[in-house]
Parts: structure tokens; C-alpha cells; sequence
């Protein structure tokens, strides 16, 4: 009899493990979409722009709209409108602009829920995907009052900065496309009440209103409950510059007036639609220019030399902010007005506006053939130089006198200044006043653009590209040195040192290059970035663990460093000893970049002696004490924060179905209330008294 | 539990007049429950000679409860309904601020 129980007992036990599935019922119920790209909340300093969903995420019926007449048939189809309390409409990406998203808001207003956007294939994406405005910046522009505006981004349909009261979703990888179209097919055959797909998409972001609210509730805290809980994180990065170690002006000697030249670039854009673990975009704009600003800061460092002869300091700066409403800009000029700039040694004579000689920017270059030159005052402007440069590439097609500027940062070096100053040179790429590139801050802003097939470049591939950047930089460095030094000079850079950029910027930031240039601790935070391009999006403060700015501060300093130190073979601690003595450059001893040593004797290691500096590039309205965020002096931009983000797939069962769950569940309620009042009557089972045996 | 039944009419009206004085450290709850308890006590039971002064008592907690009441469903409405509309002032009255709403 024993045995028997034991035997059955086993059995029972085995086939249990053997024939459940160890899987949840939440996972058979839902699929989720890891790989999607959503859209977050910002705010400035007076409205929120973006999207937002509810706690427990936006749900609603799915309902797909491929193109146009099915839109049209959608809209009309007002019995299928009725069906559903709530709609979350997958549209296809090309569909995505203000007529056809106005047009949903306005027919469906509270039902509409949710917008999913698909990609069907990376082949398929739209000619033109920009939603930023049509004259981009333009909040901040140097040309406010003006009543005529370039539309320099005549395809941008500026719904980045609408404030949606929906979470928006864009879908971009293939795999999932064909598994939410297999769904969609399988289940919703009839528009009748046969079971439906429905959706839900999660996105809740915590700030609200405005700058101005967000930040007052972070600071705010009463402090019976000890946590404060952060709403919004003002938009800023690292202004990073740099120049020659060579000459430093040193209280009390005095700064000549017009002997700074300061080269600018940006290393910030945007997206609608982010992604965790995603490219960011930004390959035309900013990646095109800041590659050809580190070409040619290498450049100028390899002739340092020549530049030693003369007066003048060129410095290289990175922006990091700009592309909202130019944050960047305005702290730079704030500090250059304020006397902190540069910052760092109290003895290094500040440089002031007077002593700036002229400003060279490069700003949304695309690979084009004929790049444009802005220019602007002409009052201030030099000739030569511009002939110079036009003389050396004759792809630079120079604009007209006092033509409008494009969007660049330059606008606000001038408005700060009221173009009283100094002149600008700002080196693009427009046709006709129209921006070259399709995906001005967009996402699909990638190498493709570019000419580049990015599974097939390597780290030395020489492309179509980084021989248009070779043939840009080499005639600048020619004109900066007939310009500044006076002498013609034939020079070049290495075609390696280009093409390893284009890879480390592109394709890998944890590439041999990075490595050469920085110390070995440095070198191994590189790691975890491996496989990922550099990437371009908008940055916040505490600024978050991004590769961009220890990426091009060490190649940015390496390239302008004193190349004097790579004929010495010095050891670690010798390099370290000079840092003590000298308190404006720094010095690292990293394993050298061989395409840059002009040296004809390897050593194991090199002493790096370069000059660099970092400042926050948070607007000056964040740290300026009582500043009103609501004013206009300065943006005041902030990043929402936010925890989960997630977009499932679910079945929405037919009203019968739903109605005899609820049956049945009634039921079983009530039978088991009656089996326990049935036991409790005819046992006598007492379980707290001892049993007598 | 104290049963009023058990105790003499004089600490009957001592518990009464402790409650009614307590109330008025703004605690509006000390006066409901004297209202309430002490009801019986002063208008269902047969007379005895503490009842007329806790009648007082009764009534006047009655009143003061109701004053409350009308004090806090007043402020209620007002900072639900300008809690935005103050600005600065409204969140600095919030103590637990809505996530993600204004």
C-alpha cells in the first residue's frame, strides 16, 4: 500500500516537471517590442515639447495605415471609429508630417492614444525625415526681427518642438515590422468584433509645464521625507578648447588685441526618436565637421612650426549644445565677457572680445561638391583671406556680401558681440539656401548618406569621403598659414590619419586610435563603447557617461600637442615630474599614434605636453543667481527623466469572450465559497487541538 | 472601552469637559467625538443635574466641528482648484508633487 502511494506520488512529480512549461502567463499574453525608439518630453523655458503617456501606458486598439488611401478610408470608416474607446494607430513613417498627424488629432481627438510609426526596411526610409523647423534655431537667431526668414530646412515639419499629449513610438528594425504585420494580419481579418490586436506603449515622463516649474519642484524638497526626487535635468555638455602649448601670455604681460583666432564646431544634435543602445544619427551634421575640425587641427600641429614665427593663437573649440537654441554658444560668449575664459590658471591673461581676431566655423557639411562660404560683417571682413582660401579649393563658392547666415553658432558669437567685433567665416554645405542635408537632425542622419558602406569600412578604408575631407583640409591649412604665417606652403596630411578618424567616429569608438592617444585607464573606459559610433545627441547635466567628450578631448590634445616631446624617450615618472613643474599644459604618457610621429626613432612610450580645457556648457540662465527661466536672455532648455519605456503587443478578445471569462470567474468564486461552507459543516477536522491517539 | 454607564455623573462631565477643551488646540476631531459620544448622555437620559452643563458642551462641539468642516472643505476646493493658478506659491504648498502632470 505504501510502496503504491510512493510509486503514484513519483509519477505524478515527474510528469509535472516533464510537462509544464516553465513559462509565465504574462509572457504568453504579451509581446513586446524591445528594439523600438521612442519620444521623449523637454521643456524650456516657458513650454514642454514631446510626448507623454500615462503611468500604466497608453493602450488602445491597433489599426494600421500603410499610405494614403488608407488613410482616407480610415477616416471615413466611422462605424470602425466607434468600435473602439481608444485607437493607437501604426502608420508608416512616410506618412508621418503634420498634414496627416493634424488630421488624426482633429477626426479622432480622445481616442487617438498612441502613434506607432514603422520602417518597413532600411531601404524603404523617406527621401526627406527632418522634424525639425523649417528655419532651424530660429528662437535665438541673430535674425529675430526680421520679417523675412530663410527656410534653410524647407522639408522639416518642426513636430519635434509640438507637445503631443500621446507617447509616439517609431519601429525601425525588420524583424519587428514583420512580426507586428504577421499579428496584425492574423487577427485583425474583419472589422466586426472578431478579436483585435491592441497595443500599448509606455513612455511616462516625469517633468511637466516648463523649465521654470521643473526646476523650482527639483529644488524644492521638504525635508520631513528625505528623498528628492529630480523631475528634469538642464540640456549641457563640455565646451572643450585647445591650442598650441607653445606661447601663453602670463600676467603681466599683455594680450595683443586681435590675436586670437578661434576655429568652432559642434558635437551635439537631436533626434525625435531615441533609442537605448542605438545609433543617434548626426553623420552629415555634426560628425562631417568635427571630423574635418580634428583633420585640421592636425594639421596645424604638424606645422607648428610655422606658427611659432607668429603672433597669433588659433583655438580650437567644441560646442556641445547648440542645436537647442545655441546653449552652447551663449555660455561661451558669457564666459568670454565675464573674463573666465580661457579658464583653469589664474595667470593665463583671459582673452577678451577685443582680443578675438576673427571666428572660422564649420557647420552642417555634407559631401557635396561645392561647399559655401558665409560671411559676416562686410565691414570687418578680410578679402584676402577669403581670396586666399577660394584660390587654394576652388570647390569654396564664397556668398554674397551680408547674405543671411545659416543656422550656426557663429549667429551668437556676432549677436553678443553686435558684429562690431570680429568677423565670421562659416564654411557649409547649402545650395541655394537650402541646407544639403535630407535628415537635418533625424536619426537616419547615418554613413549611408555619406557614400559609406558601413559594414565593409575598416579601420584604414580609404573612401570617397575621407579623400573629399583630405581635399577640404589641406587648402584651409594652406590659406590659415599664407594668411596668419606669410609664407606658400605645400602641405599635407597623411590620408591614414583621416581614415582612421571616419572609423573611430563612425563605425567603432573603441578603436587602435583612441587607444594610442590616451592612457591606459582612460584608454579601458573605451570598452564598454565597443562597436558603437560616436555618439550625437542631446546631453544633460550631470552629464551622463557619454564616450563623446573623453574622446575628443584626448584626440583634440594629442593632435595639437608640443612635438618637440616625440624625439625625447622619456619614461612614466619623468612625464609626471614635468607636470609638477608646469601648471598650464598637462601632461600623459600614452603609446603613441604612429601615422603622427614624424620622428624617425620609435619609442615604447610618449610624454604627451598638450594644453585642453573643459567647461560645463549649461546656459547661463541655470547658474546665474535669480535668474527668471522665463525669460528670453538665454534658453533654458531641460531633459524630462524617465524609468520604463516599453511598446507590447496584445490580443483584445471579443466582447462574448470577455463576458464568459467574467461568467465563468463569478462562478468559480461562488462554487468555491460553497465547497469551503460545505467542508467546514459535515468535518470535524480541528487542527489546533492535540490529536488523541 | 469606557462605559459611561459605569462611571458617576461627575466624571461623566469631567471626560466631556476635557474633550471640549482640548478641541481648541485645533484638534476638530476631539469635538466630533464629544459631540457624539456625549449625544445619549445629554438628550436621551433621564435628567440629572450635570446633564444641562454638558448639554452645552455638546452643543458647542457640535457647532465647532461644523465650523471646521466648513474650513477645510473650503481650503480643500480653493487649492485644488488654484493649485496651478498660484504659481510659485502652489508648489510650495504641495507636499507630494504629481509625476509627469503640471
Amino acid at each position: 500500500m505504501r510502496s503504491s502511494v510512493i510509486f503514484v506520488y513519483l509519477l505524478l512529480s515527474i510528469l509535472c516537471v516533464y510537462c509544464s512549461q516553465p513559462k509565465r502567463i504574462v509572457d504568453q499574453m504579451y509581446i513586446s517590442f524591445d528594439h523600438a525608439r521612442y519620444c521623449v518630453r523637454r521643456l524650456n523655458g516657458t513650454h514642454e515639447i514631446g510626448c507623454q503617456s500615462s503611468a500604466s501606458g497608453n493602450s488602445g486598439r491597433m489599426y494600421m495605415i500603410d499610405n494614403d488611401e488608407e488613410f482616407n478610408s480610415y477616416l471615413m470608416n466611422t462605424k470602425l471609429i466607434d468600435s473602439s474607446g481608444s485607437f493607437i494607430i501604426v502608420l508608416n513613417v512616410n506618412l508621418f508630417n503634420t498634414y496627416y498627424v493634424d488630421k488624426l488629432i482633429t477626426s479622432l481627438s480622445s481616442k487617438l492614444n498612441g502613434l506607432l510609426l514603422y520602417l518597413k526596411s532600411t531601404s524603404s526610409r523617406p527621401e526627406y525625415f527632418s522634424h525639425d523647423d523649417q528655419c532651424p534655431n530660429h528662437r535665438y537667431s541673430y535674425y529675430l526681427n526680421q520679417t523675412e526668414i530663410i527656410n534653410w530646412n524647407s522639408k522639416g515639419t518642426g513636430l519635434f518642438f509640438r507637445s503631443f499629449p500621446f507617447p509616439i513610438m517609431l519601429i525601425d528594425e525588420e524583424d519587428d515590422y514583420k512580426q507586428l504585420i504577421k499579428f496584425y494580419r492574423q487577427f485583425n481579418y474583419s472589422q466586426s468584433s472578431s478579436p483585435t490586436c491592441g497595443l500599448e506603449l509606455k513612455s511616462f515622463q516625469n517633468a511637466a509645464h516648463s523649465s521654470k516649474t521643473c526646476i523650482r519642484r527639483n529644488d524644492i524638497s521638504h525635508s520631513l521625507i528625505d528623498l528628492e526626487e529630480t523631475f528634469c535635468d538642464p540640456v549641457g555638455g563640455l565646451n572643450i578648447y585647445s591650442k598650441l602649448p607653445q606661447s601663453f601670455i602670463i600676467i603681466p604681460k599683455k594680450r595683443q588685441p586681435k590675436s586670437v583666432i578661434l576655429i568652432l564646431t559642434t558635437t551635439d544634435s537631436f533626434q525625435m526618436f531615441l533609442k537605448i543602445k542605438g545609433t543617434t544619427g548626426g553623420a552629415q551634421q555634426p560628425a562631417t565637421s568635427l571630423i574635418t575640425f580634428l583633420a585640421l587641427a592636425h594639421l596645424i600641429g604638424q606645422e607648428q612650426n610655422e606658427f611659432k614665427q607668429q603672433d597669433k593663437e588659433i583655438i580650437f573649440v567644441t560646442l556641445d549644445g547648440d542645436a537647442l537654441d545655441y546653449s552652447a554658444s551663449f555660455k561661451f560668449m558669457f564666459d568670454m565677457i565675464n573674463g573666465s575664459f580661457p579658464i583653469g590658471n589664474q595667470n593665463e591673461e583671459p582673452i577678451k572680445v577685443e582680443h578675438i581676431h576673427s571666428i572660422i566655423e564649420f557647420q552642417s557639411l555634407s559631401l557635396t561638391d561645392k561647399l559655401s562660404l558665409y560671411t559676416y560683417p562686410s565691414s570687418l571682413i578680410n578679402q584676402t583671406f577669403i581670396d586666399t582660401l577660394v584660390h587654394n579649393n576652388p570647390m569654396i563658392i564664397p556668398m554674397a556680401v551680408d547674405s543671411s547666415l545659416p543656422p550656426a553658432s557663429s549667429q551668437i558669437f556676432l549677436r553678443q558681440t553686435s558684429s562690431l567685433s570680429f568677423p565670421a567665416y562659416i564654411l557649409t554645405s547649402t545650395n541655394q539656401n537650402q541646407l544639403s542635408n535630407h535628415y537635418y537632425h533625424s536619426f537616419f542622419d547615418d554613413p549611408s548618406t555619406l557614400s559609406i558602406n558601413i559594414s565593409s569600412l575598416e579601420y584604414n578604408s580609404t573612401t570617397e569621403f575621407s579623400q573629399w575631407i583630405k581635399n577640404i583640409v589641406e587648402p584651409f591649412g594652406q590659406t590659415l598659414i599664407e594668411s596668419f604665417v606669410g609664407i606658400k606652403k605645400n602641405i599635407t596630411i597623411k590620408q591614414e590619419i583621416i581614415n582612421n578618424l571616419v572609423y573611430c567616429i563612425l563605425k567603432n569608438i573603441n578603436c587602435p586610435l583612441i587607444h594610442n592617444v590616451t592612457n591606459q585607464s582612460t584608454g579601458n573606459s573605451f570598452d564598454s563603447s565597443n562597436e558603437t559610433s560616436l555618439p550625437f545627441s542631446i546631453n544633460t547635466y550631470p552629464v551622463a557617461a557619454t564616450p563623446t567628450f573623453p574622446f575628443v578631448q584626448n584626440i583634440l590634445s594629442y593632435f595639437l600637442r608640443d612635438r618637440i616631446y616625440d624625439t625625447y624617450n622619456l619614461n612614466e615618472t619623468t612625464c609626471k615630474q614635468y607636470s609638477n613643474n608646469d601648471s598650464f599644459c598637462s601632461y600623459i604618457y600614452v603609446g603613441g599614434y604612429a601615422p603622427s610621429i614624424m620622428s624617425e626613432q620609435s619609442f615604447d612610450g610618449y610624454c604627451v605636453r598638450s594644453y585642453i580645457r573643459s567647461v560645463s556648457s549649461m546656459s547661463p540662465a541655470f547658474t546665474i543667481d535669480n535668474y527668471d527661466l522665463s525669460q528670453t536672455t538665454y534658453p533654458a532648455w531641460t531633459e524630462s527623466r524617465w524609468t520604463t519605456i516599453s511598446l507590447r503587443l496584445f490580443v483584445i478578445p471579443t466582447r462574448k469572450h470577455e463576458i464568459i471569462t467574467l461568467v465563468i470567474g463569478i462562478l468559480l468564486l461562488s462554487v468555491s465559497f460553497i465547497v469551503c461552507f460545505i467542508l467546514r459543516y459535515y468535518t470535524n477536522i480541528s487542527l489546533l487541538q492535540p490529536s488523541s491517539s | 472601552m469606557v462605559s459611561l454607564s459605569k462611571k458617576s455623573p461627575e466624571e461623566r462631565l469631567n471626560i466631556c469637559r476635557k474633550y471640549y477643551r482640548a478641541g481648541f488646540a485645533f484638534l476638530p476631531l476631539l469635538w466630533l467625538i464629544n459631540a457624539i459620544w456625549f449625544y445619549k448622555q445629554a438628550f436621551k437620559v433621564e435628567p440629572y443635574p450635570q446633564q444641562a452643563q454638558i448639554r452645552t458642551y455638546v452643543i458647542r462641539s457640535a457647532i465647532g466641528t461644523l465650523i471646521w468642516i466648513i474650513i477645510i472643505v473650503a481650503w480643500n476646493i480653493t487649492f485644488q482648484l488654484l493649485r496651478t493658478k498660484m504659481g510659485p506659491l502652489g508648489d510650495f504648498l504641495t507636499f507630494v508633487y504629481p509625476r509627469g502632470y503640471y
